[in-house]
């Protein structure tokens, strides 16, 4: 006879002295009160706040003096970005307090909601900030089967940004129409990625910089395995395996077999690797996101996609090309695979699929929320993620993105507020951050239980056809076995094909 | 005069406990500590190792006992055999040439007179500083492809860069370079102990019977110090088959899967991914091969010494 316990009675008796203890060294020092009314009105009333380090003491600057003016006292917190996560599932798994309040990764929404960690956003705090003002792909990661769970506070995703200056050179852009038969475009940059490939080719290996030397190239991407690997292929690898008839990317919704391995994956990877082995700086297979981050703002490269171009190209100590990047989606494709029908098919108008990349950080309210701290803790994610402190917390040099659509809106503030953008680039970064946001065909990031693992096995596989240990169409194959591996172990094919249709808002 | 003494049978006290019960009253918070965090953890994971508990499933999906699947699973996974040989590789790299640096550095510490202490404490300096900073700073900053000072050198000299983090084979010599850079300083610490143990008076005995240098260090100061060099090594083989920081740091397993090790992929699979099962299955296979070597070689050593 097989004898069953569930995960969670394994965990708490099993391993439960031992647990208990270690996440007890780890939380706060006071554990969640009872909350008499007696004592409530004695009690210094302290909100508790578990986020990332840099980030989260953006958010204590910005929010202490409404803490303080209230009377209450914050608590803060601070990890780094894989220990929080760590933090995070495992006080979620083994069902213990982290904090009154935290920040957490969207991929992992799925985990974390269903196991009813989160308290679900009273309507009064989403009337109170006016949620029907956030874009959809950004409350796609907040929500979890038509309810809202989380608040935004950083509208995480890629953006594709070029050296405008260069494409609008004349000289440049001539001899770039003489080798490629068309004209740099200094509005977009690359239109697809056919384009992207021959601007990497073009700019790598002359003195495009001035400074004297030959060592600049096309582009730099996030390649390293166990840094941001997975974004950054599945960001070259959308436009080409998303079809815009099909909701499905990842894995098929019927099957749940992994789609990872279809040609428009492969081909997304065969070119990347080209790209990354010759037109990439030395090391370009290796980057991680901040080395791809140097090396755009260094002015060694002339275009890339990430995150924070933003941010930290406004950086005069880090950065020499303030003023001269232009921002877009990320480049789309004439071709789409179509996973349906096995074939390719063409679009006149290239066929763009932006990567909600990461989805971005979001602030929850744990079920595990301290009575005696409860309204505190809601008028302090209320006062942090309502419309005036958002667009302060973005046009800051938080490294936090747009998320709004007045937001996207606030070109001025942009412009002339701390990040000091200028009215052009501002405006080019809003319209791209909008276009991605709102996009139809609009990719969202994995967050179907165990995105970690999912994950890993997509950037071993991919790590492995940039090393060229294997081919592409090999590497691939090992990955989409080893998602269906994983799938099994979490439950199933279909299971994990319900999960991630109820990751895309089905 | 003599006197006589007499002697009288002790008194027990009702209340008075004896000392083997003392002995174990002692010993007993030390023995609560040690099964609360050695046995405790090391029985669960074997139970978890035969299982398909995971920590980030959905939905109420039971944990059931698999038998040993995880472990069928674990000698057909050509992953985890590449870790395994990576690991091998790593620690055959790094262990010899720890132990040629630190009997080199050692023999020469234990020979001059002036300046030991200072050469000491500087040869010692590695092995204070935490193995995520040293991977940092010495490896992803000086072996950095692009701009590192390294291949910047090399390239001023009119040598080519090399790629020091992107291709498998220097990616694992990059990171051997880093294991023996820190951890040569822990057998310059326990050689020089083993040669300062060596009494002086048997290598002058040694030299009025006609011996040379070379003589007096294989007959009297390399079987001497045999012990404490034994043991070192162990403690070294031990920790090199446990890498992990500075690959996580440095290389996070690439080129592809060419330097990841088994205690990462351990790491990767049980604690990230959240798959306890396989990974709990992993660790006592990783466990499991320690001990049988640890076993063995201590067996072999007391055998080559002698003392069986």
């Amino acid at each position: 006879m097989e004898r069953q316990v569930s995960r969670r009675q394994f965990l708490r008796l099993a391993g439960g002295a031992a647990g208990v203890v270690a996440l007890a060294a780890c939380a706060p020092a006071a554990a969640p009160a009872g909350g008499g009314e007696t004592s409530m009105s004695e009690e210094p009333i302290v909100i508790r706040y578990a986020g990332l380090d840099g980030m989260g003491a953006r958010v204590e600057a910005f929010m202490t003096s409404w803490v303080e003016d209230n009377g209450y006292t914050l608590e803060r917190g601070a990890f780094g970005q894989q220990e929080l996560t760590d933090k995070i599932m495992q006080s979620v798994a083994t069902d213990t307090y982290l904090a009154d309040i935290f920040q957490f990764p969207s991929n992992a929404r799925a985990d974390v909601i269903s196991a009813n960690a989160l308290q679900e956003i009273p309507q009064e705090v989403l009337d109170a900030i006016d949620f029907d003002d956030v874009l959809p792909g950004i409350v796609n990661t907040l929500s979890w089967e038509g309810k809202i769970y989380a608040l935004p506070y950083d509208g995480d995703i890629h953006y594709y940004s070029f050296r405008k200056d260069l494409f609008a050179d004349p000289d440049i852009n001539s001899r770039f129409s003489d080798a490629y038969g068309y004209d740099l475009s200094p509005e977009n940059g690359a239109e697809t990625w056919d384009q992207w490939r021959n601007i990497c080719e073009f700019f790598t290996g002359w003195d495009w910089n001035g400074n004297g030397e030959e060592d600049d190239f096309g582009a730099g991407c996030m390649t390293k395995r166990g840094d941001t690997l997975w974004w950054g292929f599945n960001s070259r690898a959308t436009a080409y395996a998303k079809h815009p008839d099909d909701d499905a990317y990842f894995i098929d919704l019927d099957t749940g077999e992994a789609r990872l391995n279809n040609p428009g994956f492969v081909r997304a990877l065969t070119e990347w690797a080209e790209e990354m082995q010759n037109w990439a700086p030395p090391g370009g297979t290796n980057f991680t996101y901040g080395d791809s981050l140097n090396a755009m703002n260094g002015g060694r490269i002339a275009q890339t996609y990430n995150w924070d171009a933003v941010t930290s190209a406004t950086d005069p100590e880090a950065s020499v090309v303030k003023g001269l990047q232009g921002y877009d989606i990320l480049p789309g494709s004439h071709e789409v695979y179509n996973s349906k029908s096995g074939e390719w098919d063409y679009f006149d108008v290239p066929s763009h699929a932006p990567f909600h990349a990461f989805g971005g950080w979001v602030i929850a309210v744990s079920a595990q929320v301290d009575e005696l701290a409860y309204d505190a803790v809601w008028g302090f994610v209320t006062h942090l993620t309502k419309p005036e402190s958002g667009l302060a917390f973005v046009t800051d040099l938080t490294g936090a993105s747009p998320y709004r659509f007045s937001q996207m809106d606030a070109v001025e503030e942009f412009a002339t507020g701390p990040l000091q953008l200028g009215e052009e680039v501002a405006k080019d970064y809003l319209d791209a951050a909008r276009e991605t946001l709102d996009h139809p065909n609009a990719v969202t990031d994995q967050a179907f239980g165990g995105w970690v693992q999912y994950r890993d096995a997509l950037e071993l596989g991919v790590s492995k056809a940039l090393a060229n240990e294997l081919s592409p169409q090999d590497a691939l194959d090992e990955v989409a076995a080893a998602f269906n591996e994983i799938s099994e172990r979490m439950g199933g094919l279909q299971h994990q094909a319900e999960l991630y249709a109820r990751t895309l808002g089905r | 005069m003599a006197t006589e003494t007499r002697t009288y049978p002790r008194r027990r006290s009702r209340f008075e406990i004896r000392d083997n019960l003392w002995k174990w009253i002692f010993l007993l918070p030390a023995v609560a500590i040690i099964v609360i965090l050695l046995a405790v953890p090391v029985l669960w994971t074997l139970y978890a190792a035969f299982t398909d508990l995971h920590l980030y499933r959905i939905g109420d999906i039971e944990t059931k006992f698999v038998g040993l699947a995880n472990f069928e699973k674990l000698l057909s996974n050509r992953s985890f055999w590449r870790t395994a040989q990576n690991t091998v590789v790593f620690m055959l790299g790094v262990v010899p040439a720890q132990l040629i640096i630190g009997l080199t550095v050692a023999l020469s510490l234990n020979n001059i007179t002036r300046g030991q202490k200072l050469f000491r404490t500087w040869f010692l300096m590695p092995l204070m500083v935490s193995p995520v900073v040293v991977s940092f700073v010495v490896g992803r900053m000086l072996f950095q492809e692009d701009i590192g000072p390294i291949n910047d050198i090399l390239r001023n000299l009119g040598f080519e860069g090399v790629p020091w983090l992107t291709s498998p084979v220097w990616a694992m010599v990059a990171l051997m370079v880093i294991d023996v850079w820190q951890w040569s300083s822990f057998m310059i610490l326990m050689l020089l102990a083993a040669l300062q143990g060596v009494p002086p008076d048997l290598h002058e005995a040694a030299r009025v019977d006609g011996a040379n240098q070379l003589q007096a260090f294989w007959k009297i100061t390399v079987p001497l110090i045999m012990p404490i060099t034994m043991t070192a090594l162990l403690i070294r083989i031990i920790d090199a088959f446990k890498v992990v920081e500075i690959i996580m740091v440095l290389t996070g397993g690439g080129p592809g899967q060419a330097t990841e090790s088994v205690t990462l992929a351990i790491y990767r699979t049980g604690v990230k991914g959240g798959d306890l099962a396989f990974g709990s299955s992993q660790a006592y296979f990783l466990l499991i091969v320690l001990m049988i070597f640890g076993g063995a070689y201590l067996v072999l050593t007391r055998r080559a010494m002698g003392k069986d």
